[in-house]
C-alpha cells in the first residue's frame, strides 16, 4: 500500500501568485482542495500597520476599504484619518489598498474561513485580529462578490419594464373606422457596473407582443431542459 | 370633402378626352394607385410610353389632382356613390368614372391600411433573439456559476429602417420581464371581453 505515503503536490495559480501545496492522497478524497492567498511583500509590509493600531481603528479601515471597492479612491478620507493617526497619507492609503486587495481575492476565490485565516499566517497577526478581519470578511463577501460580478458583462442589464395599451383612432392620414392597438413599452436598463440607468422608449403590436412573450418563455423552459441541467450540474 | 380648386381643375383636365386620350388616362390613374400603394415611384409618370404624347404640364396637374383625390377620400373612407357624384360633377365621363371605381373597390383596404401607416412612431419591436450563457467565471471574480440571458430585441423605426436594443438579464429578471409581457398581452383580451 505505497501509495497510502503519496503525497500530491498542487499548483494553485493565479494571475500573480503561484503557490505549491502538498497534501496527502487521504486529504485529496475528501476533496478539500487547499486554496490560499499569497500576498506579496508590499502588502504584507503595509499590513503590519495594522499590528499597532486598536481594533476601533481597524474596523474603521474595514469600512474605508469596502468603500474603497465600492466607489473607487477617496484621498479625503485619506488625509482625515492620518491626521487622526498622526501618520503620513500614504501609508492610510496603502493599508487601504492592501486590505482592499486581501477581501477582493479572496472574495473573488469564495475562501472559507480556514483557508481565509491560513492566507493571513504570513502576516503573523494575533489571533483576535484575524478573527476580526474574518468576521468582516464573511461579512461581506456577498456584496463584494456582486461588485465583483457587475464589472461582467459589460452590457445593461434589465432593469425594469412599464407597459400601456393604447388605441390609435386617427391620425392625420386617415379618419374613423379604424382601432390600431399599440403597446407602449418603457424598457429600463443599468448599464453594468455603475448606477447610471437608461430608458428605452418602444412600441409594440399585440402580435408581435405575442411572439416576444413565446420566445422569451421559451428561453425561460430552457434551462430546465436536460441538456442545460446536465451542463450546470457539471460544472463546479 | 374639401377639394382645393387646383385639385378640381385638375380634375376637369382628367375628363378631357382630348388632352388626356383613353389610353393615357388608363396608364395614369394605374400609376396614381401604385404610387399610393407604394408599388412605384413618381418617375414611373415619365417612363410610361403610353403617356409621352401627353402635355408635360397637363401630366402633372392631373396626377397632383387625382393623387390628391384618391388620399382624401380614402382618409375619410368615402363611399363610392360619393365619389361617382363629385366625378360626375367634374364632367368625367361614366366610362371613366367605371374604371375609378373599379380600381377604388380592388385598392379601398389596401390603401387604408398604408395610411394607417404613415405616421411617425416609437421603434416598433418585430422580433427578439436571447441567447443564454453560464455565467462561470471572469478576470474579476470566480465561481459565479450562474446563468446570464442576452436578449437581443429587433425594431423598426420607418420601413426597413432597423434598430436593436441588448440587454442582458439573470433568471430573476428575465421572469419578471415575461411575468409582466404576459399581462400586457392579457390585457387586450381583458379588454376586449368588456367591451
Amino acid at each position: 500500500m505505497t501509495h497510502q505515503f503519496q503525497n500530491f503536490y498542487l499548483f494553485v495559480t493565479d494571475l500573480d501568485n503561484t503557490t505549491f501545496l502538498c497534501t496527502s492522497s487521504s486529504d485529496l478524497i475528501s476533496i478539500h482542495i487547499k486554496m490560499i492567498i499569497v500576498l506579496d511583500s508590499h502588502h504584507t509590509e503595509d499590513l503590519q500597520f495594522l499590528k499597532t493600531v486598536e481594533n476601533d481603528v481597524i474596523r474603521e479601515f474595514c469600512n474605508i476599504s469596502l468603500e474603497f471597492i465600492r466607489k473607487g479612491d477617496n484621498k479625503k478620507l485619506y488625509i482625515a484619518a492620518s491626521k487622526k493617526l498622526n501618520v503620513s497619507p500614504d501609508v492610510i492609503e496603502n493599508v487601504v489598498k492592501g486590505l482592499s486587495h486581501l477581501f477582493v481575492e479572496c472574495s473573488r476565490f469564495m475562501l472559507n474561513d480556514a483557508d481565509f485565516k491560513d492566507s493571513l499566517s504570513i502576516l503573523k497577526f494575533e489571533n483576535e485580529l484575524v478573527d476580526l478581519l474574518k468576521e468582516v470578511y464573511l461579512e461581506q463577501r456577498n456584496e463584494i462578490r456582486i461588485i465583483l460580478q457587475e464589472l461582467y458583462p459589460h452590457f445593461d442589464h434589465y432593469s425594469n419594464l412599464e407597459w400601456r395599451l393604447d388605441v390609435q383612432v386617427a391620425n392625420r392620414s386617415l379618419r374613423g373606422q379604424t382601432i390600431n392597438p399599440i403597446y407602449l413599452l418603457k424598457l429600463t436598463t443599468q448599464s453594468g457596473g455603475t448606477q447610471e440607468k437608461k430608458e428605452h422608449i418602444l412600441q409594440t403590436d399585440p402580435n408581435n407582443l405575442k411572439h416576444l412573450c413565446n420566445e422569451l418563455e421559451a428561453a425561460l423552459m430552457e434551462i430546465r431542459s436536460n441538456d442545460c441541467r446536465r451542463i450546470m450540474r457539471n460544472i463546479k | 370633402m374639401n377639394l382645393s380648386e387646383d385639385c378640381l381643375k385638375g380634375l376637369e383636365v382628367l375628363a378631357d378626352e382630348k388632352i388626356v386620350p383613353n389610353e393615357a388616362f388608363r396608364a395614369l390613374i394605374d400609376c396614381c394607385f401604385d404610387v399610393v400603394l407604394k408599388h412605384e415611384t413618381e418617375s414611373a409618370l415619365f417612363e410610361n410610353s403610353s403617356l409621352k404624347n401627353v402635355d408635360v404640364i397637363a401630366l402633372k396637374q392631373t396626377y397632383s389632382a387625382f393623387i390628391i383625390f384618391i388620399l382624401e377620400t380614402m382618409k375619410s373612407n368615402i363611399d363610392n356613390s360619393v365619389i361617382t357624384h363629385t366625378l360626375e360633377d367634374h364632367k368625367l365621363s361614366s366610362n371613366r368614372i367605371q374604371v375609378i371605381i373599379q380600381y377604388f373597390n380592388q385598392n379601398r383596404i389596401a390603401i387604408r391600411k398604408v395610411l394607417s401607416i404613415t405616421n411617425f412612431h416609437y421603434p416598433h419591436i418585430i422580433d427578439v433573439n436571447w441567447r443564454l450563457d453560464y455565467f462561470m467565471k471572469s478576470n474579476s471574480i470566480e465561481k459565479v456559476n450562474t446563468p446570464v440571458y442576452l436578449i437581443n430585441l429587433t425594431t423598426e423605426k420607418e420601413e426597413g429602417e432597423k434598430g436593436e436594443v441588448e440587454f442582458a438579464c439573470t433568471l430573476d429578471q428575465l421572469q419578471d420581464l415575461v411575468f409582466k409581457l404576459r399581462d400586457a398581452q392579457k390585457q387586450i383580451e381583458r379588454s376586449s371581453i368588456k367591451s
